[in-house]
């Protein structure tokens, strides 16, 4: 062959791979594209363009396909099958990403989605990048029966391996429906696009006929369900690209493995910042409520705090924040609803995060206002004790730097739980405002006082007397301090640098943790 | 003359040469601090003989309160740099090695 011959061949060749490329990039073609923009969604590639920072995608596998003939799938053959997988940078730092794309079989999970996704978690797994998953699929795909069920066993199976080691995001812009929601279910964030996306085991049409109860699609899984109620969602959004947006933002929160410290930023706020204004609002009535958050935003870095779960267990405040650019987890009762108190969902939520945080080597800083575990029978057989047993669990496993505030009330065995001094807290700081007792002063002297209080002539005017005497003892945290429960009493507003100058002494702290292979968690 | 006499005779005009202009080289000093005495000696002598007059006590006294001022005022300036807490810099790099160690006991389990 001639030279120019040879170039031409060249030529021919990369036209050719041009023109497979263009037939990937459309997936299921342009009809199915526009019918996914007229339900407001975007297709697969769009949103993986949206997600990264421009022009940093690199996709792998798009020329895959499927291998099946039955039920006339020989004849459906689309390259790259029905999801996109690749990598690229986020903000700087690379992240691995398997976009579902509903366009081709209605994004179903095939033998070779399963493929295309196992390659790529596995080559997150072994560079220590998160991996992001993009959903929006029907499910398993029917056609291909037990190769379909095998893939997500082995999607599965990768997200188990990889927790702990490297962030999991799931995003889900679409429907996930049956098993396939096992995946979001294991990993770390599951963010919810509102209206759009639904996940649940058995849909409506099951559970009329199987326990009669009428339902419909968004009051059984959407994304206010599952952000407020059931606590699958961390996130709940109105938009595609709001999710894409959030999502990029948790990740600048997050290390990129579990051996990498969160990445820290530079510092703008000033280290010695004494917000005045912490110094008087919690409210001297101890029944008064206010708002944690508020607490939190004037002591972190401004503008900094990134809450988690916000609207599930809205009893209890969680998320990440900054202490000079460096990121921390936060912990937090919130005494605005329910007065603070420990429940079922809130022990579930606060557990989860403190083992995130451990995993991951965020530094825990915890504020402390609660009255104690929910009481009533819903809460005991609903297994308060196993899920309030959580919290001890993870803050007693939990081998990063530990701080706790204790902001006002710490009674009974909330206060043992929410990261006290002997479940090996670094630094336990009390607010002058603290109160650390078995109970509130009126119940201690109800039980203290019973045979007392019935024999007095008047019986209120004793009741005030002992309820005072009480207070004396256990409402301020000097006598706390003088034994040394807790490590130093500070004013409100030198929360800030107090914290900063907690962090850099523990920045280098080596957690004990006894050689086992795995505990055994209260689940 | 043999040569242990020899060396002897050579060290002993080492000895004298070296001490002679230690000799010279002191005198030279003890000459030019007689003829240029210093600030301290000069004031001593001052005032061994003159009677200082009210106002100039009071003056110096001013001078002295100044030069009292400004020397804390550079001492605490120095001590801002030297002493200053430096809150949140330890945050401002990576963990060190010793932090690296605890991930390792983690990864693999000593």
């Amino acid at each position: 062959m001639t030279s120019k011959g040879k170039k031409q061949a060249n030529k021919d060749l990369i036209s050719e791979l041009k023109k497979t490329r263009k037939k990937a990039e459309l997936g299921g073609g342009q009809d199915r594209i526009q019918s996914q923009h007229k339900k407001g969604k975007l297709t697969a590639r769009e949103r993986v363009e949206a997600f990264f920072d421009q022009g940093s995608f690199r996709e792998i596998d798009a020329l895959m396909t499927h291998r099946q003939s039955d039920f006339g799938l020989d004849e459906k053959k689309i390259p790259g099958d029905s999801v996109v997988v690749g990598f690229g940078k986020v903000n700087g730092r690379m992240v691995a990403v398997f976009s579902q794309d509903f366009t081709v079989m209605g994004g179903s999970f095939s033998e070779v989605q399963g493929q295309k996704v196992a390659k790529i978690f596995d080559l997150a797994l072994d560079s220590g990048v998160p991996v992001v998953g993009l959903m929006d699929s029907v499910g398993a795909r029917i056609q291909e029966g037990v190769y379909s069920l095998a893939a997500y066993s082995e999607l599965f199976w990768r997200n188990t391996q990889a927790s702990g080691v490297i962030p999991q995001i799931s995003v889900m812009l679409g429907p996930c429906a049956g098993g396939s929601v096992y995946s979001p279910g294991l990993t770390d964030f599951v963010i919810m696009t509102r209206a759009t996306s639904h996940m649940f085991i058995t849909g409506p049409k099951v559970i009329k006929s199987v326990t009669h109860e009428d339902v419909d699609l968004e009051s059984l899984g959407g994304a206010t369900v599952h952000s407020t109620k059931s606590g699958v969602a961390h996130f709940a959004v109105d938009s595609e690209v709001e999710a894409l947006e959030i999502t990029r933002k948790l990740l600048s929160y997050l290390p990129s493995n579990n051996a990498e410290p969160p990445p820290a930023l530079k510092p703008e706020d000033d280290p010695n910042r004494q917000d005045q204004t912490l110094d008087s609002l919690v409210p001297a009535d101890p029944e008064e409520a206010y708002d944690m958050r508020q607490v939190v935003e004037k002591i972190f870095d401004r503008g900094s705090f990134f809450p988690v779960h916000l609207d599930f267990a809205p009893n209890a405040l969680v998320g990440f924040a900054r202490l000079h650019g460096q990121a921390v987890g936060v912990v937090a009762n919130q005494p605005n609803a329910l007065a603070g108190v420990l429940d079922i969902n809130s022990s579930d939520k606060i557990a989860r995060f403190i083992r995130f945080c451990d995993a991951y080597n965020f530094p825990l800083v915890t504020f402390v206002d609660t009255p104690g575990f929910l009481p009533g029978v819903q809460q005991e057989h609903g297994g308060i004790i196993r899920h309030g047993a959580k919290i001890v669990y993870a803050y007693s496993e939990a081998t990063v730097p530990k701080i706790a505030i204790i902001v006002r009330k710490a009674y009974g065995g909330a206060y043992i739980v929410m990261s006290s001094k002997y479940i090996r807290t670094d630094l336990v700081f009390a607010w002058p405002t603290a109160e650390i007792a078995v109970m509130g002063a009126d119940g201690a002297v109800d039980i203290l006082y019973s045979k007392q209080l019935k024999e007095v002539e008047d019986m209120e005017e004793a009741r005030e007397g002992f309820v005072r005497d009480y207070q004396d003892k256990f409402s301020k945290p000097y006598r706390a301090a003088a034994s040394g429960h807790v490590d130093e009493i500070i004013i409100p507003s030198e929360t800030r640098p107090r914290l900063i100058a907690s962090l850099e002494l523990l920045k280098n702290k080596q957690g004990q943790t006894r050689s086992k292979k795995h505990g055994n968690m209260p689940l | 003359m043999n040569e242990i006499e020899q060396g002897l005779i050579l060290s002993g005009i080492g000895i004298v040469i070296t001490f002679s202009a230690l000799g010279i080289l002191i005198l030279l000093i003890v000459l030019l601090k007689i003829i240029f005495p210093t600030g301290q000696a000069v004031r001593k002598s001052k005032t061994e003989t003159e009677e200082i007059p009210a106002e100039d006590q009071s003056t110096r006294e001013r001078k002295r309160k100044i030069a009292a001022a400004a020397a804390a005022a550079a001492l605490s300036l120095q001590k801002d740099k030297t002493q200053s807490s430096g809150l949140g810099q330890v945050l401002e790099s990576p963990p060190g090695n010793w932090w690296h160690k605890k991930l390792d006991r983690i990864h693999f389990k000593e």
